[in-house]
């Protein structure tokens, strides 16, 4: 049976076939525009924006590839970048697959077949440093958009991947930063996050998307005579971090934007007191003015890396017999908080992490519980969750379908020894500590839980062979796909957890699983290949047996289909 | 018989004396070249290698291999070159050029020795840079404030702080600091001429900077009509038969804006005329002043040592106190 997006699918095909006999020539698809995207819930056959819609859902309302039939998905088409990974979320736009690679390529394909229409190469830039791999792009009025390895925002043409428009968002030697991992269109912005470990001050820009102008940029730490800058010590908020990394999310009726913010600096302790504003936040921001609307700092001056940085995944729901606008939003730390997100008030927390030893709860403050974990000077702690957190790459997904909310938690705990840190200078590292290679804890597994968002209560648990570092996808057909780092690419009943189907794809999972349909057909797509940060995760976080078994890395688009005439079918 | 001897002595004394000070001085500006090598790969490293907490600063490890015990140094090439299959060491070259390729390994060569190593200038095997083996360029991290002088220089009746001018040329606070266009030293943006290099005098660089209508050959200003009919002015950076590319200054960041030749009507230069009004930036005149100082060739007009209120450089940070004040 047809489940209802298929059928408005065909029926929009239906419109098309009409038009194409009146005029003879295909029709041109609608630009896409920002109203598209807000309502990309409407459009399952698209994947329009890096989250697949504005709430970081990472969410397909296609479901005639379902928990009955995903046994039989097979490869429908492949496509190799010939570059080292591929992790990035490619886009969907009527009929097109646009794809950044790890080289910084990008590439137009036609999603049903992988045909190229165009390649863009971006120039050669000499000394601007090993590519930090963009995770996607962001799209509109007939551009893409995309961050470079040498911390620039660039604009090229959908058409024909012509250059538009190129701006270097700060100096990346000085600052020894580069830009988060993926661009954010929200009406007529794009909007970019900023990564570094060094000592720098963070900050999220917005610019034109048009022309490329900068329309506004937030300091992650506020300047003199503003709100929050007596939170920090002497001048430290000149350097003190705040790095954004990740992707943040928009509500268009409240026009706020949702954005979390990392570590202060120094990284892992140092003895620099204060609260450190808006380290370890999430921030809510004026889409238009780039104004604080409010922000929720979940640890005041954090001192074991748990970067606030996750995705801020927005949640309607009823509490209490009242409609409530919810952030849900998972750190580092082990924690998902669930916020009010008009006025970013405190609901509750609870832990995704069974491996959390840095303090005893979270109290009805939204606070960590004291006594927090201390690194002791001259020793070494093992902090848990270690270094990378309960999860620091790869995003959770939130089906509105089961109302369950999935996320992956490593587990694994790190040994750290505080180090003497010496004054900060611009760009150069920062850091109070230095870390052995992290371990899980006797009994500990990493594993993918399914939560309910409003209760925190958990409802299955998937223990993984080694720690998942893929995002997760969630569909209407609820099913759950990921892949691990050994090369397999597989589907979760998103009910119960239970594996329902699993292909070696060759090499390490550490992509961003995205779902999109053409002429009617259902198509499932993950780029294969671990890029070089996710390298680091799994070399520290997997067993030294592991590590022998794991495949070379290659750097491949896996799109995967069920065999014409079986879609929609029950077994 | 004593008196050759002497006279023998003294010419042997004063052979082996000057030969001693012709390879001193070869050792000299051979250790001066491996010296400005691994300064150069410091910065290359605490940027690239230590950041993502790979190697650590200093290379004291961290997901990464500490970097501080021996490592022999054909090893330390083709690893940096060549990358670790099956760790997340990748392969550099061809991600980074030869010479700053040169610096990482010089300066890594450097912490794994404890200083010993490495005994010449690096060179990358087979690179074609080798070729042109001009002294390697230094990257010296001018935007530190450390690195100018803190000695106030006389421009007319007036003076400047060099520092404090290096400060405020990279303000990263601000998108008004030189840096967002100009390079000082091979630091800083592409757009206007690097000004390191200049001969004028600290009193010439203010009249430069407040006369508009001086730019440098090379940087001057382009106004592109389009077909449209609409035009616009920029920095023109490159053209070929399919685009034309210029920088867009009318706001700051710079825009590098792509034009389709068909598109484009005519390309006219604005003889003589900067394109940017520097006297519309907002400094003040004491910014104006430390920043001529850091830019121009003092010339001995130095007139004097400057001490801060607290008697001591302030080593906290790399900013001038002047620029602190003025946040955001």
């Amino acid at each position: 049976m047809l489940g209802f997006r298929e059928v408005h699918v065909v029926s929009r095909m239906r419109v098309w076939c009409a038009t194409l006999i009146l005029v003879g020539t295909p029709a041109a698809p609608a630009e896409l525009t920002p109203a598209r995207i807000a309502g990309a819930q409407e459009e399952p056959q698209n994947w329009l924006t890096f989250f697949g819609n504005y709430g970081a859902w990472s969410y397909s309302g296609l479901g005639g590839i379902n928990r009955g039939n995903v046994a039989r998905l097979a490869p429908a088409w492949t496509f190799s970048t010939g570059d080292k990974g591929l992790a990035s979320a490619p886009l969907v736009i009527d009929g097109t697959l646009f794809l950044l690679t790890t080289a910084g390529k990008v590439y137009a394909l036609d999603a049903a077949d992988g045909r190229i229409l165009w390649m863009h190469a971006p120039e050669a830039t000499p000394g601007s440093g090993p590519p930090r791999a963009a995770l996607g792009m962001a799209a509109a009025f007939g551009m893409l958009f995309y961050v470079t390895a040498n911390n620039h925002l660039v604009a090229i043409d959908s058409k024909n991947g012509g250059e538009v428009w190129d701006v270097q968002i700060e100096d990346p030697v000085q600052c020894s930063c580069g830009a988060g991992w993926a661009p954010l269109l929200v009406k007529d912005k794009v909007i970019v996050g900023q990564a570094s470990e060094a000592a720098h001050r963070g900050q999220i820009s917005a610019f034109d998307a048009r022309t490329g102008r900068l329309a506004w940029r937030f300091f992650a730490i506020p300047g003199t005579g503003q709100p929050g800058h007596e939170t920090w010590p002497q001048e430290l908020w000149r350097v003190g971090g705040g790095s954004s990394w990740y992707v943040g999310s928009y509500d268009t009726e409240l026009n706020l934007i949702y954005w979390g913010i990392g570590n202060p600096s120094p990284m892992l302790g140092g003895h620099y007191a204060g609260d450190k504003r808006y380290t370890e936040s999430l921030v809510a921001l004026d889409a238009d003015t780039g104004e604080v609307k409010w922000y929720f700092q979940e640890i005041p001056n954090d001192k074991l890396d748990y970067d606030s940085v996750l995705e801020p995944v927005l949640i309607d729901a009823t509490i209490g017999g009242r409609k409530r606008k919810l952030v849900l939003h998972s750190t580092k730390g082990g924690f998902a908080y669930l916020l009010d997100r008009v006025t970013g008030n405190f609901i509750h927390a609870f832990p995704f992490s069974d491996s959390i030893n840095w303090t005893p709860g979270i109290g009805p403050d939204g606070k960590p519980l004291e006594p927090l974990l201390q690194l002791s000077d001259g020793r070494e702690t093992v902090v848990c969750p270690g270094l990378f957190g309960a999860r620091a790459g790869g995003h959770s997904s939130y089906s509105p379908h089961t109302g369950l909310w999935y996320t992956t938690s490593y587990e694994a705990c790190t040994p750290m020894r505080p180090v003497e840190v010496a004054a900060p200078v611009e760009g150069q590292a920062f850091s109070a500590a230095t870390y052995g290679k992290s371990a899980l804890p006797p009994g500990k597994a990493p594993y993918i839980a399914a939560f309910d968002p409003l209760t925190g209560a958990r409802k299955w648990t998937v223990f993984t062979d080694g720690p998942n570092l893929s995002s997760l996808l969630a569909t209407r057909g609820d099913v759950i796909f990921g892949g691990d780092v050994l090369g397999h690419f597989w589907a979760l009943d998103a009910l119960s957890g239970a594996k329902l189907w699993s292909f070696n794809v060759g090499s390490g999972v550490t992509g961003i699983p995205i779902s999109y349909s053409v002429n009617a057909r259902e198509y499932i797509a993950i780029g294969v290949g671990p890029n070089a940060y996710s390298l680091i995760l799994a070399t520290d976080l997997l067993t030294a047996e592991q590590q022998v078994v794991m495949p070379p890395v290659g750097s491949t688009l896996y799109v995967f289909a069920l065999p014409p005439r079986t879609q929609g079918m029950q077994p | 018989m004593s008196r050759h001897f002497t006279v023998a002595c003294a010419g042997l004394t004063a052979l082996s004396t000057s030969s001693f000070f012709i390879s001193a001085s070869a050792d000299n500006e051979n250790q001066k070249q491996i010296d400005a090598q691994i300064q150069a790969g410091k910065v290359v490293f605490d940027s690239t290698c230590s950041a993502g907490s790979c190697h650590g600063g200093g290379g004291i490890g961290g997901r990464a291999p500490a970097l501080t015990h021996a490592i022999p140094q054909d090893l330390i090439t083709d690893t940096v070159l060549n990358g670790r299959p099956g760790t997340p060491m990748p392969a550099f070259k061809g991600i980074l050029d030869s010479a700053i390729l040169a610096q990482v390994i010089a300066y890594v060569s450097s912490l794994t020795s404890g200083g010993r190593q490495p005994t010449s200038v690096v060179v990358i095997p087979g690179s074609p840079s080798n070729a042109s083996s001009g002294p390697v360029q230094s990257k010296t991290m001018p935007w530190l404030e450390s690195n100018a002088s803190v000695d106030p220089v006389g421009i007319g009746s007036e003076q400047g702080i060099p520092s404090a001018g290096a400060a405020r040329f990279f303000d990263a606070t601000k998108l008004t600091s030189c840096h967002t266009c100009h390079s000082y030293a091979g630091a800083g943006g592409p757009i206007g001429r690097d000004l390191a290099s200049t001969d004028k005098t600290p009193l010439e660089i203010c009249q430069v900077i407040s006369n508009p209508k001086s730019a440098s050959p090379g940087y001057a200003a382009v106004r592109i009509t389009l077909i449209s009919g609409s035009s616009s002015v920029g920095i023109e950076r490159e053209e070929n038969e399919e685009v034309l590319r210029y920088y867009d200054v009318s706001s700051l960041p710079p825009i590098l804006r792509t034009l389709r030749r068909s598109a484009v009507k005519d390309v006219k230069p604005l003889t003589g005329t900067g394109i940017y009004d520097h006297t519309t930036l907002p400094y003040t005149k004491q910014d104006r002043l430390n920043l001529c100082a850091f830019l121009g060739k003092a010339r001995g007009q130095v007139i004097g040592r400057s001490i801060g209120a607290s008697g001591k450089q302030e080593r906290f940070l790399p900013r001038a106190k002047s620029s602190w004040r003025q946040g955001r």
